[in-house]
């Protein structure tokens, strides 16, 4: 091994990729069986048995034969073959005996490499049950993690959950408002009723009169659906402001509304159906009204009697060049919005736009009028564009359509378009 | 399920944690899913690789000799873990990234989209590029793990393979044919999956950079798109993908734009294997009509998808091309090289799109093919769409049971063929 301060040569790193290789090859962690590792001691006395057991060998036949140039070889070989019937047992004896202990030295060996090879088990599967315990220490480590993840998205869930139930509450506390202003004023209606039959009455007038009393103590009845868009009409901006907004964006209608027509949501007064006529672009209403229906229809706009999300949703795919909306994006509620933008998204042409009014939030502080439509809530222009964007426009803006000369926040729109056409000219 | 696999199987799977978050990642999360989701317990069994003792197999490796080969000596370190790794009590092994696979089971299904490839396949490549600083120890070095590699792939029940390329490498290396195969669906974004539903019509005109996505690592090539874009000027392209070699990247692009440069007599195997004389970083401030994006979000990547007129995919001999899939999901051509490997597989020339010699001239010519011949544009969308709306997740699920059915030896290894 090369010296820790020196880099490696390449025979040493060499070397060591062989060593590695070969005892991976030989599989499953196994190196190649080495000799048995001996004491010193026990090495010594092996070597020295095998030694001695050598000797003995070559000296066991020892008294049975004499060299040729042996002195007084004659008599010597007498003796010798006097000697035959007991040397004739010793020779077989003596190598017997070499062999027994050579074998028994062998054992020994093979015993101490034995006992090397399950000290080196034993060592390897100790090893692997360390091996074994840190991979279920680590499972236990990403187990923990996986829990801690999941208690932060369980208080994640539980911060969502408070955060909805304060949103009921609040829309429960604009609904017991809405319900108190709405029995107002049909008990004040009741009054002017019960006050107008007395008086019919005691002029003796004819029952035609008693009858049309009667159809407006109905109409009475339907006071909660009727004071809402009242009051949303409270919130709803001068046409002639809408009007100048729809000027703002008129551009980019214009340009979608080449190949196909504008459809206008929730229409209401019909102040951008009024600019689209003006720029002359094609263009229908979609308005549930029925009264704002008649008074459209009146003034030659073309206008569908329906709701407007369930209008969009039954369009056929592509067939309109621009959506347009001035006040509905931030007046219904989020699951409705996100329908309509949907929707819209497949009834659009290829670059086709969407164009969403909406009341700035900044606006609930500065006493703009168009939060006294009790339906509106906060819809931040980022909101809107990340809405569009994660529902598959390719493209958003942010258009603002206040006057530039009025103080304030201004109200603002998001033109999303469908992929495949020219950036917006807006 | 169409394959017949029982469920409530114990399921081992096998995954080196090397650092890295990419596409392969979501697709071993997404086969995780799809067998919890079938009824098994699934347990992830990983190891760190960057982690691992320096003494693989019981021999203690010096750091500077570590350091001399570290690819080697991590993967022999990573081959050692994944043996030792205790799975007898499970009834079947999913091993994923090489090593994964040198674990021994009875029944182990290898879902298998590379091999170590710097000793396989791109070792010549890799010495050629300067990349392995002793050539002679880095062959001594992969004939070692193709020795070591070869009795553990033997031993692998089945193997799922990632390609048509990645089956054929494995017949060439190893001789393997228990090998059915496994077509990864989407992995950009969670709607993805209905991106080949959206209007079609869409694909009449894209105003989008022309895009190419990937990791900036050797061998994707990302220097051929940049020798294709210098080439048009006037087109915005964007890089998306992070990775050593961003730097180099575009310093390549500084270097190319120089006044007066001949593009034709530019070397550009020598760009991409890092052989060229670039001899200086790009400026800071710098910009060309080639902009390097890094790495983005999905909604990001999926908008890019979705207005670029076609995505080129430089990259050498790829295992799979999961860039390509998700761009045809989106209705986008694609152009590979012919040597694309995973790529060129995926991809039929002039149907669904354009499959040209690597080099950066053909690749800016096919590109301006697909920008001004808008009747070829749309073919080729509606062709892309055509060939996506073929990988899906439900078939590649599919895939992964009856590969596991053949694992379990629930499923007959002939019935591999007929799915």
């Amino acid at each position: 091994m090369a010296a820790q301060d020196e880099p490696p040569t390449p025979t040493e790193t060499a070397r060591v990729v062989a060593e590695v290789g070969e005892r991976a090859a030989a599989g499953a962690g196994a190196a190649p069986a080495p000799a048995p590792q001996l004491s010193a001691r026990a090495r010594a006395a092996l070597g020295e048995t095998r030694r001695h057991l050598d000797t003995a060998w070559h000296s066991s036949d020892a008294g049975t034969d004499l060299p040729d140039a042996a002195r007084l070889r004659s008599v010597k070989k007498a003796v010798l073959v006097g000697l035959r019937p007991v040397t004739s047992h010793q020779v077989p004896f003596n190598r017997d005996l070499v062999v027994a202990i050579d074998r028994l030295a062998n054992v020994v060996e093979e015993l101490a490499g034995t006992v090397q090879t399950v000290e080196e088990r034993t060592d390897g599967t100790l090893k692997r049950v360390q091996a074994g315990i840190a991979t279920v220490e680590v499972g236990a480590a990403d187990l923990e993690a996986d829990a801690a993840d999941l208690a932060a998205q369980v208080a994640d869930l539980a911060a969502h959950a408070e955060d909805l139930v304060r949103r009921i509450e609040g829309a429960e506390a604009d609904l017991v408002e809405l319900r108190q202003a709405g029995a107002a004023t049909r008990s004040r209606e009741d009054v002017v009723l019960r006050a107008a039959r007395d008086a019919v009455t005691a002029a003796g007038a004819a029952p035609s009169t008693a009858l049309a009393l009667g159809l407006l103590a109905d109409e009475a009845g339907r006071a909660d659906a009727h004071l809402l868009r009242q009051l949303a009409a409270a919130g709803r901006p001068d046409a002639e402001v809408l009007r100048r907004q729809a000027r703002v964006v008129a551009d980019a209608v214009v340009a979608a509304a080449a190949a196909a027509p504008v459809l206008d949501l929730a229409s209401d007064r019909g102040e951008w159906l009024d600019v689209w006529d003006e720029v002359g672009v094609e263009a229908s209403g979609v308005e549930d009204d029925p009264d704002h229906v008649e008074a459209l229809r009146g003034r030659g706009h073309r206008v569908v009697a329906e709701e407007p999300v369930a209008h969009v949703r039954s369009a056929p795919a592509g067939s309109a060049g621009a959506i347009t909306a001035a006040v509905l994006a931030d007046v219904v509620a989020l699951p409705d919005l996100v329908d309509l933008v949907d929707t819209a998204r497949a009834a659009l042409r290829p670059g086709g736009v969407l164009v969403l009014g909406a009341a700035h939030p900044n606006g609930q502080g500065t006493d703009d009028p168009q939060w006294a439509d009790p339906r509106r809530r906060p819809l931040h222009p980022r909101t809107l564009t990340l809405l569009v964007l994660e529902r598959g426009y390719a493209e958003a803006e942010v258009v603002a359509l206040g006057d530039p000369d009025e103080p304030g926040p201004a109200t603002y729109a998001v033109v999303a378009r469908t992929a495949g056409g020219p950036p917006a000219p807006v | 399920m169409s394959a017949g696999v029982g469920t409530g199987r114990r399921i081992a799977l096998l995954k080196p944690d090397i650092g890295v978050a990419g596409g392969f990642e979501r697709v071993v999360d997404r086969v995780e899913a799809t067998l919890r989701a079938d009824g098994h317990h699934v347990t992830r069994l990983t190891c760190d690789v960057g982690a691992l003792p320096h003494s693989p197999f019981g021999v203690e490796v010096a750091d500077e000799v570590w350091h001399a080969a570290p690819e080697y000596f991590r993967y022999l370190a990573a081959v050692a873990a994944f043996e030792t790794m205790g799975t007898r009590h499970y009834d079947a092994v999913l091993s994923t990234q090489p090593p994964s696979f040198a674990h021994a089971h009875p029944h182990h299904l290898s879902l298998f989209f590379h091999h170590h490839r710097v000793y396989y396949d791109l070792e010549d490549l890799w010495i050629a590029a300067g990349f392995a600083a002793d050539p002679a120890l880095h062959r001594q070095a992969g004939a070692q793990i193709r020795a070591l590699d070869a009795p553990r792939l033997e031993a692998v029940r089945w193997f799922a393979a990632g390609s048509e390329t990645v089956r054929r490498r494995l017949g060439r290396f190893n001789g393997i044919d228990r090998v059915s195969l496994f077509h990864a669906g989407v992995a950009v974004g969670g709607a993805a999956g209905t991106a080949a539903d959206r209007d079609e019509s869409a694909d009449a005109r894209r105003n989008g950079p022309v895009l190419c996505v990937g990791r900036l690592e050797f061998p994707k090539r990302p220097e051929l798109f940049v020798a294709a874009l210098r080439r048009l000027p006037g087109v915005p392209a964007v890089i998306v993908g992070s990775g050593g070699r961003a730097d180099w990247v575009r310093s390549v692009d500084h270097r190319l734009a120089r006044p007066g440069t001949d593009l034709d007599a530019v070397d550009e195997t020598a760009l991409w294997c890092c052989r060229a004389e670039v001899d200086e970083p790009a400026p800071d401030g710098w910009r060309s009509n080639i902009e390097l994006a890094g790495r983005v979000d999905d909604p990001t990547l999926e908008r890019l998808y979705a207005t670029t007129p076609c995505v080129v995919a430089p990259a050498l001999d790829e295992d799979y091309g999961l860039t390509a899939i998700e761009a045809m999901a989106h209705g986008t051509p694609v152009v590979v090289g012919h040597d694309g490997g995973g790529l060129a597989d995926l991809v039929s020339h002039e149907v669904d799109g354009l499959v040209v010699e690597p080099t950066g001239a053909a690749i800016a010519a096919a590109v301006e093919r697909i920008l001004t011949d808008a009747e070829l544009a749309a073919s080729l969308a509606a062709g892309a769409r055509a060939r996506a709306a073929e990988i899906t997740w439900d078939r590649a699920d599919d895939q992964i049971r009856l590969a596991l059915a053949i694992t379990l030896e629930e499923a007959d290894a002939g019935s591999a063929g007929a799915a």
